[in-house]
């Protein structure tokens, strides 16, 4: 379309430029938009550098991404999951302590588990934008291969798979994904979570249960570490009455050898638990605070895997190779799901594009020469569609972001450890209460969420102006 | 005649649908009774699976839930068997015993319906008159804030609205309830909450049609028939004006339903979208099934409604 609106204008200059002289030209630098030869694209890219809040919202978003690509080097290893001094433990009394508001110390805060907020967030934000873009880069395969093919094709085929896309446009798709990913994941838990935790112990009939599933890689790595005659203990215990002394005491006996023994995180997961975890396991957790040092022990066991595996490539390459990393997995399955659900208006824009270039001269010239279906497509066709591609490919990061927070939010998506800006603001919203407000838990993952969102929108829509200057907004 | 059609073709779309969802649930390790409180013994766990017909094959299952499975008596005669989808059945939860999926969704669907009702309505009058000014005005600072305003609150999503405004208006000011469904008042923040995505929206659409239709040549001709500026724009204009919005109404549909889930688990409103979320968790097939058939449903319908109303207020578009 740019050419058409365009090409007379140059036509024009060329006529003038050709009848001044060559010495006022020489004498006369030309206005850069008087320069000839440009592309429609060199001529998109400059309306593009004019506009101030695309620009701005483009360095903006570099930024942003550089900086949570080189946080992890700058980050100090305790800082990402801090312990307050003011927090003894194990304690007898409430405390609120690990909720540190923003100061000097956590420039946001610190999160239910006294860890540092702005540290989360950077990851959080590093997630949700990889979830973003490999989901944009998905849709945009699926949707460009897809509107292509309509377009090109034309006719009936053009009409079947159109019919299709307006099909899936009039379905609940965030529905299906939430099916989907909810059912697949339930195939990646067992990897997830260990096979018994520590507040078990205070539960003979669940750790019986739990030491059954024998499917359980770590069930067995248990019952191989405990007596026989605890077992058979354990086995005769009848559940709804409380433990007599002799279980009770075999229990302690029995997680404490467990505990004192080499870690079994170390046989299942090759990590090696740091020595604070260690001691935090030698002592027996009581009430509330069991849980708490579960998830603790949850959390500490694998962030040296993490960290290790946290680097873009090796999140694809770890999750496409290794079953053993749930998380990643898990995260595919949202890079696929959501990605499928997105490509529609892709696949729409992509064949209207298709179907007018497809008549028009050039490539009634290339096919007149013998060009297969194949090169028209990637050599005449496609080229003229960058723009508008990747104008639609920066549109699409901010509304898989959207969704991948709803998902995350509603504990679907993202799985702690790894948290993703969706599920912080949930770990926020679950805090609320009328007593304390800690308000930094949402305020700032929200307001990261809403400026990325909001800049990769500004983004997009510099480049839809600058791409397709006669068009309006959606 | 053609919606009618369509209205015919929905059928076996949904039985697609339906299909894929049963199948996905199955494909899913783990059942409903996985997660039950007291550790059942095996012959407890059979009893179950027996009484939901859970140790037949999954393709029987399928049918059964659908109402098409056929099955011989003692005396030898064939007979279907009673209930299924073709009977307007769900089933039964597996969860929430001894209730139905149809009482589940009959106790919720009010709540969600009406939730979704009320911030479409409160995104169509606000967004409407804003894409309207922001149209009509432009090159003003009217404009530029009103724009910013729509993008803003499209970026600035439910779940961190939603919980902000919790904070401020019903935990410090206490003027509005925290959650639940009991009361008008009890709807406030979950409309607002739900609903300002949608003004952003729709006032971004509106402004779009507001914009073509300016340049338009009935609009010039209304003007030199010496219209007030009022009649042409709100008359001529707006008609033509509001068919993006209307065009594009059946993906904010769907958007709606997403953001209704994230609504109602943050107000806690006792909806349907709540039992889907823990559904699927629970392996509750027939539940998570039943509803998102009718999801599907709803959507279809309101798509084939939103399609109705286009062809009414646009007369030169002929559905074939």
């Amino acid at each position: 379309m740019n050419d058409r609106v365009e090409r007379p204008e140059s036509g024009i200059q060329d006529a003038n430029s050709g009848g001044t002289d060559r010495l006022s030209e020489r004498t006369r630098r030309p206005r850069p938009e008087a320069r000839l030869h440009l592309s429609p694209n060199q001529r998109a890219w400059r309306r593009f550098r004019r506009n101030r809040l695309a620009t701005g919202s483009g360095i903006f978003l570099s930024a942003v991404v550089l900086l949570i690509l080189i946080w992890p080097w700058f980050e100090q290893p305790g800082v990402a999951r801090h312990l307050p001094k003011a927090m003894t433990w194990p304690s007898t009394t409430l405390s609120d302590a690990q909720f540190q508001p923003p100061g000097a110390e956590h420039g946001f805060g610190t999160d239910v588990h006294g860890r540092d907020l702005l540290s989360r967030v950077f990851h959080g934000a590093r997630i949700s934008l990889l979830v973003g873009v490999v989901g944009a880069v998905v849709s945009l395969v699926i949707g460009v291969l897809w509107g292509a093919i309509a377009g090109f094709a034309g006719g009936r085929w053009d009409s079947v798979m159109m019919r299709f896309v307006d099909i899936l446009y009039s379905l609940p798709s965030m529905v299906f994904v939430m099916v989907l990913i909810t059912a697949m994941s339930g195939l990646l838990e067992k990897w997830r979570t260990p096979a018994v935790g520590v507040s078990d112990f205070r539960n003979p009939s669940m750790l019986f249960t739990r030491l059954q599933a024998a499917r359980e890689a770590g069930a067995e790595l248990l019952r191989k570490r405990m007596d026989a005659g605890f077992l058979e203990q354990l086995a005769n215990y009848k559940p709804g009455q409380p433990p007599d002394e002799t279980l009770q005491t075999a229990l302690a006996d029995q997680l404490n050898k467990l505990q004192n023994g080499p870690p079994l995180f170390d046989e299942r997961w090759n990590v090696p638990l740091r020595p604070k975890t260690l001691s935090l396991l030698q002592r027996v957790p009581r009430g509330e605070a069991a849980v708490w040092l579960n998830r603790y022990l949850l959390e500490d066991a694998f962030p040296n895997e993490i960290r290790a595996r946290e680097t873009w490539f090796t999140i694809l390459l770890t999750g496409l190779f290794s079953p053993k990393f749930g998380a990643t997995t898990q995260m595919l399955l949202l890079f696929v799901g959501l990605g499928a659900m997105s490509w529609l208006t892709m696949a729409r824009i992509v064949r209207g594009q298709v179907l007018s270039l497809r008549s028009r001269g050039f490539v009634d010239a290339s096919r007149a020469l013998g060009a297969s279906h194949a090169r028209l497509l990637l050599r005449h066709i496609l080229p003229n569609l960058y723009g508008i591609i990747m104008t639609y490919v920066t549109l699409t990061v901010p509304s898989i972001i959207l969704y991948e927070s709803f998902l995350s939010y509603l504990g679907l998506g993202i799985q702690p450890p790894q948290a993703s800006l969706g599920s912080l603001i949930a770990e926020g919203a679950a805090q609320i209460n009328p007593i304390r407000t800690y308000w930094w838990m949402i305020v700032f993952p929200g307001v990261t969420l809403a400026s990325t969102l909001l800049s990769l929108n500004f983004l997009g829509d510099g480049l839809r102006d600058a791409w397709e200057p006669r068009t309006g907004s959606e | 005649m053609y919606f009618l059609k369509r209205l015919v073709f929905t059928i076996p779309l949904i039985l697609v649908i339906s299909f894929l969802a049963f199948g996905l649930m199955h494909l899913a390790p783990g059942g409903p009774f996985d997660k039950e409180r007291a550790p059942a013994s095996p012959e407890i766990k059979r009893a179950l699976e027996a009484k939901f017909h859970l140790n037949e094959p999954v393709w029987k299952q399928y049918l059964r839930y659908l109402g098409l499975l056929w099955d011989r008596t003692p005396e030898g005669n064939w007979h279907r068997v009673d209930g299924g989808l073709i009977a307007g059945d769900f089933g039964p939860s597996m969860r929430y015993r001894n209730h139905s999926v149809n009482d589940i969704i009959a106790q919720g669907l009010p709540a969600s319906l009406t939730l979704g009702a009320l911030s479409f309505c409160f995104a169509l009058g606000f967004g409407l008159p804003l894409g309207f000014v922001t149209a009509v005005r432009k090159g003003n600072w009217q404009e530029y804030a009103g724009s910013f305003l729509a993008l803003l609150v499209i970026c600035v999503p439910a779940l961190v609205i939603g919980p902000i405004l919790v904070m401020v208006f019903a935990i410090k000011w206490r003027w509005f309830p925290v959650a639940l469904w009991c009361s008008p008042w009890h709807a406030v923040l979950p409309t607002l909450t739900l609903g300002l995505y949608f003004v952003g929206r729709i006032a971004r659409l509106m402004r779009e049609g507001m914009l073509t239709i300016l340049h338009a040549e009935f609009i010039t001709s209304a003007r030199a028939k010496g219209l007030s500026e009022t009649a042409v724009l709100l008359k001529h204009g707006f008609r033509l004006a509001v068919l993006p919005v209307v065009s594009y109404s059946g993906p904010l549909l769907a958007d709606l339903l997403t953001g209704s889930f994230v609504v109602e688990n943050i107000f806690q409103i006792p909806g349907v979208g709540v039992f889907l979320v823990n559904s699927t968790l629970n392996r509750d097939y027939p539940m998570v099934v039943g509803l998102v058939v009718l999801y599907a449903a709803l959507l279809l319908l309101l798509n084939l409604v939103v399609d109705f109303a286009y062809s009414l207020l646009d007369p030169r578009v002929k559905y074939e």
